[in-house]
C-alpha cells in the first residue's frame, strides 16, 4: 500500500486524503487550551458592554459574563452562535427568547435587561444569575424536603406568571432554574418557549431530543399539537421527582425507552427511592406525571399552593388523598401503577418498618389515616353520613399516633359498587375500615387488615356514639401498629416484593397471577420466615388455577406459613381454601373454621360457600348474609345466601336475592344464563328453553347454556331428542377446557339421555369415557356432592345397582344440595322409577324442611328488629 | 471576515430528522419518510458490505437498492423496536437478515430500474473498496468500518458546503489539512501567505475550523443515535473499530 493512501500517524486507510480515525480522534480530543483563544474569539465589547469570559456554551447561543459601566454592574449576556446565524430557526428563536423573556415581570423570571445586536448577531443582557443552577444543588437539597418545596413553589409561581402572559417555558429543567446572589431560583432558557397554542413541531423536536426525561408525555405522542400548561406542570413535577429522588425520572430506563414509554410507563414512585419522602409530596409529584394533561394540577398555581401548603403544614394530605380516593375510572389505572409501592408502602408498610423509633411526623401528612368506607354493596344515605361522622371524629381523637397510616382516606365518600381491590388501588390502603347499617338501625363498623384477612376492630353503635367508637378504633389500631410482626424485621427488598405481590393478587390486570407468584417467590427468597408471604403465595397459586399441581403447591405453602405462625387464620384460610377446591370438603371445614376463630373474616364468605355444599343451608345463609355488606367484592358472598334460599324451597326469595347478587357483575349473555337458570329452578320451562337457545353456544357460557336446556327438556317438558341434540353440539368444546376431576358430564349426559330413549348401543363407549375421570376424582378424595352423583348415575347405567346406591347414598351424606339437584338434574333420570330412589329422596326432604325452618326463623328475626327500629 | 463570525450553515443540509425521531414517532408513514431519508445517506456502508460478501458490483448495487426499499417498506420501526440501538447496528441487523434470504433477493433483482435509491457514484465507492484491505476482517467489523469513514466523509463535505455557502471554501480547502493531526500541515505562517491572512488569525480560523468539525461531526452521529448523549459513545466505537484496521 502506498504512503498517500496510508496515515502516518496511526497507519490507517486514508479517505480523500485524510485520516477518518484521526479526524475522529481529533473530534474526541477535548478542544485545546492553546486554541481557545478566548481573548481573540469573544468580542471583548458588544454594544455597551464589556465582556469578561464565557459562562456557557448552548445549542443557540453562548453565555457571557459582562460588565455594564454606566450601571457599574455585572449581566449576562447572551449571544446567538455566529454559526447559527444562516438558520432562520435559530435567529427566530433566539429572538422569541428575548422578546418572551423581556415581556414577562416576574420576581423568579431572570429579567432581560437589554436587547441588541451587535455586527449582525442578536444578544440580550440578562441578570447575573451568580448562584448557579439546580441541577448543582440537586444532592444539597437532598432530604431537605420543606426547603425543596419553597423553592420550588417559587418556581411554580413564576411559571404561571409566564402562562399568564400566554407564554410556555416548554423545557423545565433542573439546569434552567438558576440562582441569584439572594439565593431566589429564577427561571431562565426561554429558549423554546411558545405563545400558548403556537404550532410547535419545531421545537418541539429539539425539546424531545434535548431532554427525553423531563418532556410531557404528550409532547412525544403527539408531536405538532398544540401544547398547553400541562407540559410545564409535567416539566416541574418532573424537577420535583429528582429533587426528592436525586434522580430525573425514568433514570432507570434508557433515553430511547423513556421517548417510547414515557406515554405508557408510571415513573418509579418517590418512595420507592426513598421512604422517607413525605408521601403528600410524592402525591404531589406523581399528580405532575400523569399522563393525560387533564389529570394533573389544572396549572403551575395550583401546583404551588399544593406546595405550599406542604411547606406550610395545611391540610393537604387529606385534599390529595380526596383526590387518590374518587379517581376517575383512567386515573384509576395510572393508579394501579403507582400504588406498587408508593403509596401503599405509606400505609401499612410504614406499620412494619417504621416500628423503629417513631419518625417524627410531618406535619403536612400527619393528618389522617384511616379509611372510612360506608358500606360499599350500595350504600345508603344513613351509611354515608354514618361513615362521615366516623371519619370526622377519628380526625379529631387520633392525632399524630396514626401517621402511619397514612394515605389512606379519611373522608367518607359513597363507593358504590367498586370492587375491593378497585377501592385499595384508590385508597392505597390495605386496612379497610368499613360502615354499615344494621337490621336494628344501627351502625356496625369494622376495620380489616386486607393483608391478613382479619378483623382489627368490630363495634356497632347508635348515632352520636361516634367519638367514643373512634377512640376504640384507634386504640385498636395502634395495637395492630405495635404488635411484633416476622415482618417488622424484614428488608425493605423482602417487603416490597411482598407488597408488590400482594398488590398483584389484588389488581384485575392480566397477567397480575404470574407477576404475584414471581414477586412473593422473591419475598420468600429474601425473607424465608415471612409467613405472611408463605400465606400469600399460596393463594397465588390457588388463583392461578385449579389444576392439582397448583392446588398441592399451595398446600405447601399454607402448610409452611400456618406452621411458622399458627395464629395466622389468614394461612389457614388459604390452606382451607385449597382443600375446598380439591374437594376435600371436611378438612376445609375444619381449617376454615381454625381460620375464623383466628380472626379471619375474610373466610366467612368461603365458610358460607361450604356450608350451603353440604347442605347446612341455614348457617350458610346466616354467615353469608351478615358477612355480604362488608365483602361487596366477592359476588359469591352476595350469591350463597340466595343459593341457600333457593335450595330450600325458597324460590321467589332466592331469585329476588340471586338477581341483586349477580347485578353488580356479568356480561348480558351471563344474566341471561342466569335467568334461563331461575327459570328452571323454578319450572319455566318454556322460558328457561328460550333464554337458553339465545345464547350462543360458541362463548365459554355456551356450555352450561346447552346444560340447562338440556335440563329443562328432559326434566321439565320431557323432550329428550332436544335435550340430546343439545349435549351432544357441545361435547366437544366442553372437554377441551374443564379439568377431568369433575368426570366428563357432556359424554355421561349423552349416555344418560340415550338410555332415556331406549338407544343403548353407545352407552359402553360413552360410560367408559365418562368413567376415569370420576374415579380419578373420587380416588383423589372428593367430597363434591355432583362428583359423586355422576359416578352413582353412571354406575346405574351400568347395571351396577348396588355400587350406585352406595354411591348415591354417599352423595346424600355429603350434602344436601343433593336433594335440590334431584328436581332437574339428569344424573336422576337414571334413577327416577326406582323405589329405593325415592325413599332416600324422602329422607333428605325431612333434613331440609328442617333448614327451611331455621332460615325462615332468622328472617322473621331480622324483620322483627327492624320493625323495631322504626324503619 | 466578520468579527466574532464563522462560516455559517445553511439551512437544508442536514436531514430534519434523526434515528431518536423515527423511533420516537407514532407515525408509520412518517416513520417510513424519515428513515428513508436517513438510509440515503447510508448508502455507502451497506454497499460496500454487500460487495464484500462477494457481489460483482452491478449486484450489489441492486442488492443495496433493494435492500432499502425492502427495510423501507416492511421493516421500518417495527423492527427498530426490537433492536432498540443505533441506526448502524439496526441496518446491519436488517443486512444480516436481508442477504439471508434468497428469496428476497430474487425479488430484488426484479425491481432495480424506476426506484433509484443510490445517491452514490458506484465507480467512487469501488475505488475506496480497492485501497482498503480488510476483507478478512468480520462482516459487523467491515460494515462498522465501513459506517465510520462515511460519518467522517459525510461531515467533511458538510463542512465544506458550509464554507462555501458563505464564500469561503477556498479557506476550507487550504486550512482542512489542518483537521488532520496525521497529516503533514505547513505551518500558519506559511497557510497565512497563501491566505493573505497574519499568523494569528489564521490560528483562529483553524481553531474555528476544528470546532465546527467537531460540532458537525457530533451532529451528524446525532443523526444516528437516539439520544444526544450517546454521541460520545458511539464516536468512540467508530474511532475504535477503524484503529482494529491497522492492526488486523
Amino acid at each position: 500500500m502506498n504512503a498517500s493512501t496510508t496515515c502516518p500517524r496511526c497507519g490507517s486507510v486514508r479517505v480523500e486524503g485524510a485520516c477518518p480515525r484521526c479526524l475522529l480522534d481529533a473530534a474526541l480530543a477535548e478542544p485545546e487550551a492553546e486554541a481557545r483563544p478566548e481573548a481573540v474569539e469573544f468580542p471583548r465589547r458588544v454594544g455597551r458592554h464589556q465582556l469578561l469570559g464565557e459562562i456557557a456554551r448552548g445549542g443557540t447561543g453562548v453565555v457571557y459574563r459582562a460588565w455594564q459601566p454606566e450601571l457599574k454592574r455585572e449581566v449576562a449576556l447572551k449571544m446567538l452562535l455566529a454559526t447559527r446565524l444562516e438558520r432562520a430557526d435559530a435567529l427566530g428563536r433566539f429572538r422569541r427568547e428575548a422578546e418572551l423573556m423581556a415581556s414577562l415581570d416576574d420576581p423568579g423570571i431572570l429579567p432581560v435587561y437589554e436587547v441588541g445586536e451587535h455586527e449582525g448577531l442578536p444578544y440580550f443582557s440578562m441578570k447575573l444569575a451568580e448562584g448557579g443552577n439546580l441541577a448543582e444543588r440537586v444532592a444539597s437539597l437532598s432530604g431537605n424536603y420543606v426547603q425543596i418545596a419553597r423553592m420550588l413553589a417559587r418556581v411554580a409561581r413564576a411559571v404561571d406568571h409566564a402562562h399568564r402572559h400566554g407564554v410556555l417555558h416548554r423545557d423545565l429543567k433542573p439546569s434552567n432554574i438558576v440562582f441569584d446572589a439572594k439565593q431566589q431560583p429564577l427561571v431562565t432558557d426561554f429558549g423554546l418557549a411558545r405563545h400558548l397554542g403556537a404550532d410547535s413541531s419545531l421545537t418541539g423536536i429539539d425539546a424531545l431530543i434535548g431532554t427525553p426525561r423531563y418532556v410531557a408525555p404528550e409532547v412525544v405522542t403527539s408531536p405538532g399539537s398544540a401544547l398547553t400548561p400541562a407540559v410545564d406542570v409535567y416539566g416541574l413535577g418532573a424537577i420535583l421527582y429528582e429533587l426528592l429522588t436525586g434522580v430525573a425520572p425514568f433514570a432507570e430506563l434508557t433515553p430511547l425507552q423513556v421517548l417510547r414509554e414515557v406515554a405508557t410507563r408510571a415513573p418509579i414512585p418517590p418512595r420507592q427511592h426513598d421512604a422517607s419522602i413525605p408521601p403528600a409530596l410524592e402525591a404531589i409529584c406523581l399528580r405532575c406525571l400523569e399522563k393525560r394533561p387533564g389529570d394533573r394540577f389544572a396549572g403551575a398555581a395550583e401546583f404551588a399552593r399544593a406546595l405550599e401548603s406542604f411547606a406550610h403544614g395545611g391540610a393537604l394530605a387529606q385534599r390529595l388523598h380526596a383526590w387518590l380516593a374518587v379517581p376517575s375510572r383512567r386515573r384509576r389505572a395510572a393508579l394501579a401503577a403507582m400504588l406498587l409501592l408508593g403509596v401503599a408502602l405509606g400505609s401499612l408498610g410504614t406499620w412494619w418498618w417504621l416500628r423503629e423509633p417513631f419518625p417524627a411526623p410531618d406535619p403536612a401528612v400527619a393528618t389522617r389515616t384511616v379509611a372510612v368506607l360506608p358500606s360499599m354493596q350500595d350504600p345508603s344515605a344513613a351509611e354515608v353520613e354514618a361513615a362521615r361522622r366516623l371519619a370526622a371524629q377519628l380526625r379529631l381523637t387520633l392525632p399524630l399516633r396514626l401517621a402511619p397510616f397514612a394515605a389512606a382516606l379519611a373522608t367518607a365518600q359513597a363507593f358504590p359498587r367498586r370492587t375491593d381491590s378497585e377501592i385499595h388501588a384508590a385508597i392505597g390502603a390495605f386496612l379497610v375500615v368499613t360502615v354499615v347499617q344494621e337490621d336494628d338501625g344501627r351502625f356496625a363498623v369494622e376495620a380489616v387488615d386486607d393483608l391478613r384477612g382479619d378483623r382489627l376492630f368490630r363495634a356497632t353503635y347508635a348515632r352520636g356514639e361516634e367519638a367514643m367508637v373512634a377512640r376504640e378504633l384507634g386504640l385498636a389500631l395502634e395495637k395492630r401498629r405495635t404488635q411484633p410482626t416476622a415482618e417488622a424485621g424484614m428488608s425493605r427488598r423482602a417487603l416490597t416484593s411482598l407488597l408488590v405481590g400482594i398488590h398483584y393478587m389484588q389488581s384485575t390486570a392480566e397477567g397480575g397471577n404470574t407477576k404475584a407468584i414471581a414477586a412473593l417467590k422473591d419475598a420468600i427468597a429474601r425473607a424465608p420466615d415471612s409467613a405472611l408471604a408463605h400465606a400469600w403465595l399460596a393463594w397465588a397459586y390457588i388463583a392461578h388455577g385449579g389444576e392439582n399441581y397448583w392446588l398441592d403447591s399451595a398446600i405447601d405453602e399454607a402448610a409452611t406459613a400456618r406452621r411458622m405462625d399458627p395464629d395466622l387464620g389468614f394461612a389457614t384460610w388459604q390452606l382451607g381454601k385449597a382443600y375446598y377446591y380439591k374437594s376435600w370438603f371436611a378438612r376445609a371445614m375444619e381449617a376454615f373454621e381454625d381460620a375464623r376463630a383466628h380472626g379471619c373474616v375474610r373466610v366467612e364468605s368461603e365458610l358460607s360457600l361450604l356450608y350451603y355444599e353440604i347442605g347446612r343451608f341455614a348457617d350458610s345463609y346466616r354467615l353469608g348474609r351478615e358477612r355480604r355488606r362488608f365483602d361487596a367484592d366477592a359476588w359469591m358472598t352476595q350469591a350463597t345466601p340466595a343459593h341457600a334460599l333457593l335450595a330450600v324451597g325458597m324460590e321467589a326469595a332466592g331469585a329476588s336475592a340471586l338477581r341483586t347478587a349477580w347485578s353488580g357483575n356479568g356480561n348480558p349473555q351471563k344474566m341471561t344464563l342466569r335467568e334461563a337458570e331461575l327459570a328452571l329452578y323454578r319450572g319455566d320451562a318454556e322460558l328457561c328453553s328460550r333464554l337458553a337457545t339465545g345464547i350462543d353456544p360458541a362463548i365459554r357460557d355456551g356450555f352450561f347454556a346447552a346444560s340447562t336446556l338440556a335440563r329443562t327438556c328432559a326434566t321439565q317438558t320431557g323432550d329428550i331428542a332436544t335435550a340430546l341434540a343439545t349435549i351432544e353440539a357441545t361435547r366437544r368444546s366442553y372437554a377441551s377446557d374443564r379439568g377431568a376431576s369433575n368426570g366428563n358430564p357432556p359424554a355421561l349426559h349423552e349416555a344418560i339421555l340415550l338410555a332415556q330413549l331406549g338407544r343403548n348401543e353407545r352407552l359402553p363407549a360413552l360410560l367408559a369415557e365418562a368413567r376415569p375421570g370420576l374415579q380419578a376424582a373420587i380416588d383423589a378424595g372428593s367430597e363434591y356432592p355432583p362428583v359423586q352423583l355422576r359416578m352413582a348415575a353412571l354406575q346405574r347405567l351400568a347395571d351396577e345397582i348396588d355400587p350406585a346406591y352406595a354411591t348415591l347414598e354417599r352423595a346424600f351424606a355429603l350434602g344436601l344440595t343433593v336433594n335440590y339437584r334431584t328436581r332437574w338434574n339428569l344424573e336422576f333420570l337414571p334413577f327416577k322409577d326406582d323405589a329405593r330412589f325415592a325413599a332416600l329422596r324422602a329422607r333428605s326432604e325431612a333434613a331440609v324442611a328442617d333448614q327451611a325452618r331455621l332460615i325462615r326463623e332468622q328472617i322473621k328475626a331480622a324483620s322483627e328488629s327492624k320493625a323495631q327500629a322504626g324503619l | 471576515m466578520r468579527s466574532g463570525a464563522a462560516p455559517a450553515s445553511g439551512g437544508g443540509v442536514f436531514p430534519d430528522t434523526s434515528w431518536g425521531l423515527i423511533l420516537a414517532t407514532r407515525d408509520p408513514d412518517g416513520a417510513r419518510s424519515a428513515l428513508a431519508a436517513l438510509c440515503r445517506r447510508y448508502w455507502t456502508p451497506i454497499y460496500v458490505c454487500v460487495r464484500r460478501q462477494g457481489y460483482a458490483p452491478t449486484d450489489a448495487e441492486d442488492l443495496t437498492q433493494a435492500f432499502f426499499l425492502h427495510l423501507i417498506e416492511h421493516e421500518t420501526v417495527a423492527r427498530a423496536e426490537r433492536v432498540r440501538g443505533h441506526f448502524r447496528s439496526f441496518l446491519l441487523g436488517a443486512l444480516r437478515f436481508f442477504l439471508a434470504h434468497e428469496s428476497e433477493r430474487e425479488q430484488a433483482r426484479k425491481r432495480g430500474g424506476g426506484l433509484a435509491f443510490a445517491v452514490v457514484d458506484v465507480a467512487d465507492v469501488e475505488s475506496q473498496l480497492a485501497a482498503s484491505a480488510d476483507a478478512r476482517l468480520s462482516m459487523d467489523l467491515q460494515f462498522d468500518r465501513e459506517w465510520a469513514r462515511t460519518v467522517v466523509a459525510h461531515a467533511r463535505t458538510r463542512l465544506r458546503e458550509e464554507y462555501a455557502r458563505s464564500g469561503q471554501d477556498r479557506l476550507y480547502d487550504a486550512l482542512q489539512c489542518c483537521l488532520d493531526p496525521g497529516a503533514s500541515a505547513p505551518s500558519y505562517v506559511e497557510l497565512g501567505k497563501d491566505l493573505g491572512r497574519n499568523e494569528g488569525a489564521v490560528k483562529v480560523a483553524v481553531h474555528r475550523l476544528r470546532n465546527r468539525f467537531r460540532e458537525v461531526l457530533r451532529r451528524e452521529v446525532g443523526y444516528t443515535v437516539v439520544t444526544m448523549d450517546q454521541v460520545g459513545e458511539e464516536l468512540r466505537h467508530l474511532r475504535d473499530v477503524l484503529a482494529l484496521e491497522s492492526t488486523a
